[in-house]
């Protein structure tokens, strides 16, 4: 039998942390965190919402928002579809999904399908706002607030989980691009740079 | 600060621009006309300036055309002037200028007409070695670039009192502002000029301003910034200059280009002066009145110790005015009206301006720099004045060229004398001289009016605030274009040359309208596009052929306002970064194995893996062919599309997507399934497999991955809504390894141990099976694309890479081999697969020998347009195999068929070859091809037309299966 490291390898491996430090910036890898794509099944919308309470005390909102719990959130992604992620590490996540939810919901792991980041700090929307076509203002882009999006031509789902703190899921062949352009938006609020000319 | 000009060290002031601190060195001469090589100098002090360009930096940083009067100062700044050799002040192209005659407009068009055989050879280079103005570094661009996005409410473009007003109105209110000017220095037209705010100076009222402004968090004022164009959607680009000014710093961006959306836009983007048409107007020394005002109040610089004003109206009064209360000798007002209003002859009296009405300044002197003006009076006579200055104020031109950018046009104000916005862009006003509101008090007055406006349309309340107070100074303006009596060539656009000559010669050819005006003579058609040009050349086709201005046309603008650098726009996008990458779980590994990757789209796949001592890719190919056929080897096929299809209704789904049956599909089967497009053309193929009695996994070609996903999700949602179904791509969650070879099951079984029996019985042909492998839940595929006993392991993303490396480690003994894309051709070339070459928007599945798939008792996307006849006419070319007749002969994709012995020609044409392989398996070169009827003319010898790579070849067509046709491999 082959040796097999099963060390798990986060999609950020060897990315992160970002050459800092960074003013205002923090970019956290939340590696470990499940996830999972879930599709109401027809006609099955009110028996989805009554597991989801019953089940995770969550209640489903519909739209491009988080509808958050205690031990798992859903992010509105598209017509009928949300990704589920919960709130730390859970390995489990897909499978205890799919248990609970059976019959009103489609479920596919996704824990290693895309790398989850944390961007945290009073920068943290002004570094973003640089790659990101879409208004993360307050008013336009709230706290709960969600979005299926691109930055530098790359598709992520971006949702804001507190006044500075955003969490960024990119498909993980994407890592390494998305890195290298969020670090290029960063750079002026590197502590090295110079003061002149940031904003 | 120390800075250099053509060798040169002079020493300036921070805060000034390279044009004002070369004035204050009594630098007059900054460069040589386009065309007749005559000396420049400085024309204006803003954006518009046409004639001191210069080149800036050294090496890759040499940026042409580079405006002397917008360039902020730095210490180590280093510039030259441009189109002289061998220097500004000794120029052999000056001789141009006596040849003038013969360079007039539309020289070239009716020069090199004869003999046309002269044009490529002789007289094209000749043109190109002479024209051109600056030279371009010819290296990479050194400098890093970024982008980044903004939103608001209000944009105001410019930072002038009306842009400022409208700031201070809009962002009291809350709305969100953005506020860009050009400029390192808000205040516009305040810097500049002498004048009163709320009983302070004009400067000091921009200066707190300004810092009201910044200090509103919901206000962003981007100095060093121009809105460049408007574009649809409500969305600005931008260009800030962050490190322009400091030279290189390391960290920052040289430049950032911004898009910007707005709900609202202010234009107050001012106005430009415009000069008057008179003989030698272009001579060093001679400058817009507005311009003098500029350097004497805002860079304390005399750009003259004898100063002659030339205006038409009164503003050009107050230049006069300047230069006298400034301590310069005392300046002569030539104004071409007879009676201007009293109160400037009383003030001009009291400072001591000698003043002369109904004149006009016909022509200049001065070798290099301005000597004397030659004023034609109004009694007939003429005087000549000693003079080192001359300030031109000919009117204002509202700049309105971002209203244009939509293609709205323009619009004439007759009461102005001027176009002035028309039409405007969604969600735009215009405010101050931009819009015609050419005093202080009316721009104040204006600009408040247009930021409440369009915060209050933003959905904002607006409190009213005491207006700034100002006075309406004298604007009284009577319009010279043209001075008639001049002799001596008078410019129109001095950046191209263009003089009135040009436009009456024009005339004269009957090139009146705007459109022909502009290309026969390049009027406005520089990189200033003509801002100091347009309207003068409008007016004198006007007067020529007696029409009113805008009869003759209008003029309008285009994106960009002023040149944007192609790095701009590139951004960080360049070098490995153009676009992005994408890369499988393994690619670390794959690198560190020696593997030569190809971009197939985004991803990146390992296309061989070199080992020491290969020289030559297809050895490497070779190699990787012979241990699949031999033994066993690895191949990531993880870049696959992968989509979970799942739901009560997911069987009855897949049957009306694929041209086969997936319904009747058992559990823990694969199928191989094809899918056509609506018009009934093959669309992608691959494997789908059941997993359970509501769970598919559906493969797609790497290529068409999302758009198969696009199409599944429209046919899911808009066609049949009423099916339940549901999708969701799962190509990032799990890394997939392809393990080919008569050793694969050897290998598997030493690598998943007990987790599952491999026997042919236990786990056959397109068997699949998901389960538990080491705490990790692992799917397995009997599926081939090699031809071999195969399987693909699908395991977790993250474990991607400790996987392959396991199987590499367990497969040793059995000499395991990981093979790339090249290999992976090489094979299913050799095992007849279709694939890209073959699934090129032009095949049935017919053509390709899948016709016997189509169910015939079910219904699917592309059924009903496949029927068509065109579709099923059996002469379409059909896939075959080809072999060359003689086996050492290379075949080339892309060869064309011809029967032996035909002519090359589109109706002799039998079909192509698409996809080409030397195959080590059977030691020849293989090709699949199209060929028309094909499979009915099995045998028969064609010839192989490749003229671009080499000579014909003699191939026989046969089966396209070369290897192992009866399948004993696969199901070994």
């Amino acid at each position: 039998m082959p040796e097999l490291d099963t060390t798990p390898r986060s999609a950020f491996d060897g990315l992160l942390p970002l050459a800092g430090p960074h003013d205002g910036l923090e970019v956290i890898d939340r590696d470990g965190c499940g996830l999972a794509t879930l599709v109401v099944r027809r006609d099955a919308r009110k028996a989805l919402r009554a597991a989801l309470i019953s089940q995770y005390g969550v209640e489903l909102r519909d739209g491009p928002v988080v509808s958050r719990g205690a031990r798992i959130s859903l992010i509105g992604t598209g017509a009928d579809s949300w990704l589920a992620v919960s709130a730390g590490p859970n390995a489990g996540l897909y499978a205890d999904l799919a248990a609970r939810l059976a019959g009103c919901a489609s479920l596919s792991d996704q824990s290693d399908g895309y790398g989850l980041l944390g961007v945290r700090g009073a920068n943290a929307a002004t570094v973003l706002q640089r790659l990101l076509p879409i208004d993360l203002h307050p008013d336009a882009f709230p706290v709960g607030a969600a979005a299926a999006t691109l930055a530098a031509h790359i598709p992520l789902l971006l949702w804001r989980s507190g006044e500075a703190e955003f969490e960024v899921a990119v498909f993980r062949s994407y890592a390494g691009s998305f890195i290298h352009a969020l670090d290029g938006a960063a750079r002026p609020f590197r502590r090295s740079a110079a003061p002149t000319a940031r904003g | 600060m120390t800075f250099r000009f053509d060798g040169r060290t002079y020493n300036g002031f921070a805060g000034d621009t390279l044009a004002s601190a070369l004035l204050a060195n009594g630098v007059r001469l900054f460069g040589r006309s386009f065309k007749y090589h005559r000396p420049r100098g400085v024309l204006t002090a803003g954006s518009e300036e046409p004639n001191a360009l210069v080149e800036l930096g050294d090496g890759a940083w040499r940026e042409p055309n580079t405006r002397a009067t917008v360039t902020e100062l730095f210490e180590g700044l280093s510039a030259r002037s441009q189109n002289r050799w061998p220097t500004l002040g000794v120029d052999l192209g000056a001789v141009n200028g006596l040849l003038a005659p013969f360079i007039a407009a539309g020289f070239y068009y009716k020069t090199f007409m004869w003999p046309a055989a002269f044009w490529e050879k002789v007289y094209e280079p000749l043109i190109r070695h002479a024209a051109g103005l600056g030279r371009a570094s010819e290296h990479a661009d050194p400098d890093d670039y970024e982008k980044a996005h903004a939103f608001c409410d209000v944009l105001v473009v410019g930072g002038g009192p009306a842009g400022l007003a409208a700031a201070l109105a809009a962002g009291r209110s809350g709305a969100r502002v953005l506020l860009c000017d050009e400029d390192f220095r808000f205040g516009g037209r305040l810097n500049g000029d002498r004048c009163q705010i709320d009983d302070g100076p004009g400067g000091l009222w921009a200066e707190q301003a300004e810092a009201e402004l910044r200090a509103l968090p919901n206000v962003q004022l981007l100095g060093r910034t121009t809105v460049f164009g408007v574009y649809d959607g409500q969305t600005y680009g931008a260009l800030e200059r962050v490190t322009d000014h400091l030279g290189a710093v390391p960290g920052l961006p040289r430049q950032r280009l911004w898009k910007i959306v707005a709900r609202r836009t202010v234009l107050a983007a001012g106005a430009i002066e415009r000069s008057i048409a008179f003989g030698g107007n272009d001579r060093p020394g001679v400058m817009m009145a507005s311009a003098v005002r500029t350097y004497v109040n805002r860079f304390g610089v005399a750009p003259g110790r004898t100063g002659v004003v030339f205006t038409c109206n009164d503003n050009g009064w107050s230049t006069a005015f300047d230069l006298a209360e400034a301590g310069l000798a005392s300046p002569t007002i030539v104004d071409a009206r007879t009676a201007p209003a009293r109160h400037l002859l009383e003030r001009a009296a009291a400072l001591g301006v000698r003043v002369i009405l109904g004149a006009q300044v016909v022509d200049t002197a001065g070798a290099k720099a301005l000597r004397s003006v030659t004023v034609a009076l109004g009694d007939g006579h003429a005087t000549t004045l000693p003079a080192d200055l001359l300030a031109v104020a000919g009117g204002w031109n509202p700049t309105l060229a971002l209203s244009n950018h939509l293609g709205a046009r323009p619009v004439w104000r007759s009461d102005l004398e001027a176009f002035a916005p028309g039409p405007l862009p969604p969600g735009m006003t215009a405010a101050g001289a931009a819009n015609g509101a050419f005093t202080l008090a009316a721009a104040l007055r204006g600009g408040a009016a247009a930021g409440a406006e369009a915060a209050c349309a933003c959905g904002h309340k607006v409190v009213a605030h005491d207006a700034p107070r100002a006075d309406d100074e004298p604007s009284a303006s009577s319009a010279l274009w043209h001075v008639a009596a001049s002799r001596a060539k008078a410019f129109i656009d001095f950046q191209h040359d263009v003089t009135v000559d040009d436009i009456v010669l024009a005339e004269r050819e009957g090139y009146r309208s705007v459109e022909h005006l502009k290309r026969y003579t390049t009027l406005g058609m520089a990189t200033d596009q003509g801002k100091m040009a347009n309207v003068a050349g409008l007016a004198i086709m006007a007067a020529l052929t007696d029409r009113s201005i805008p009869e003759v046309g209008v003029t309008t603008a285009r994106p960009p306002y002023t040149p944007v650098a192609i790095g701009a726009f590139g951004g960080p996008h360049r070098g490995p970064a153009f676009r992005p990458t994408r890369l499988t779980a393994s690619h670390d590994w794959a690198r560190a194995q020696g593997a030569v990757f190809v971009e197939t789209g985004l991803w990146l796949r390992p296309q061989w893996y070199a080992r020491p001592g290969e020289t030559d890719w297809l050895q490497s190919v070779c190699r990787e062919v012979t241990a699949v056929r031999s033994a066993v080897g690895v191949c990531d096929v993880s870049t696959l599309g992968k989509i979970d299809v799942q739901g009560p209704d997911a069987a009855a789904f897949l049957d009306r997507v694929y041209i086969n049956t997936f319904s009747a599909l058992p559990v823990g089967k694969a199928r191989y399934g094809v899918m056509l497009r609506d018009d009934g053309i093959v669309f992608d193929d691959g494997t789908t497999a059941r997993l359970g009695p509501e769970h598919f996994v559906m493969t797609t070609t790497t290529a068409n991955a999302a758009r198969v996903m696009q199409h599944l999700e429209h046919a899911r949602q808009v066609s049949w809504p009423d099916l339940d179904v549901q999708l969701a791509s799962i190509t990032e969650q799990w890394a997939q390894y392809a393990v080919a070879g008569p050793r694969a099951r050897q290998l598997l079984e030493a690598m998943l141990d007990d987790a599952i029996a491999l026997s042919d019985e236990a786990f056959p042909y397109l068997a699949c099976g998901e389960f538990a492998w080491r705490g990790m839940t692992v799917r397995l595929f009997r599926v081939s694309f090699s031809g071999e006993l195969a399987y693909e392991l699908a395991v977790p993303a993250r474990h991607g890479r400790a996987v392959l490396q396991a199987l590499m480690q367990a497969g040793a003994p059995m000499g395991v081999t990981p093979y790339g894309t090249e290999a992976l051709a090489v094979l299913r070339i050799e095992k007849g697969h279709v694939a890209g070459p073959e699934l090129n928007g032009t095949t049935t599945a017919a053509d390709l020998g899948l016709g016997r798939m189509m169910a015939r008792k079910k219904d699917f996307i592309g059924r009903t347009l496949a029927g068509r006849p065109g579709l099923v006419d059996p002469a379409r070319p059909a896939l075959v195999g080809l072999t060359a007749v003689n086996p050492a002969a290379r075949l080339r994709s892309g060869a064309h068929l011809l029967k032996t012995g035909e002519k090359p020609s589109l109706e002799a044409d039998q079909g192509y070859l698409t996809s080409v392989a030397y195959s080590p398996t059977l030691e020849r070169w293989l090709a699949l091809a199209l060929v028309a009827g094909g499979r009915e003319r099995m045998g028969e010898r064609l010839t192989a037309h490749d003229p671009l790579r080499g000579p014909d070849i003699e191939v026989e067509i046969c089966s396209p299966v070369f290897v192992d046709p009866e399948g004993a491999r696969l199901h070994a």
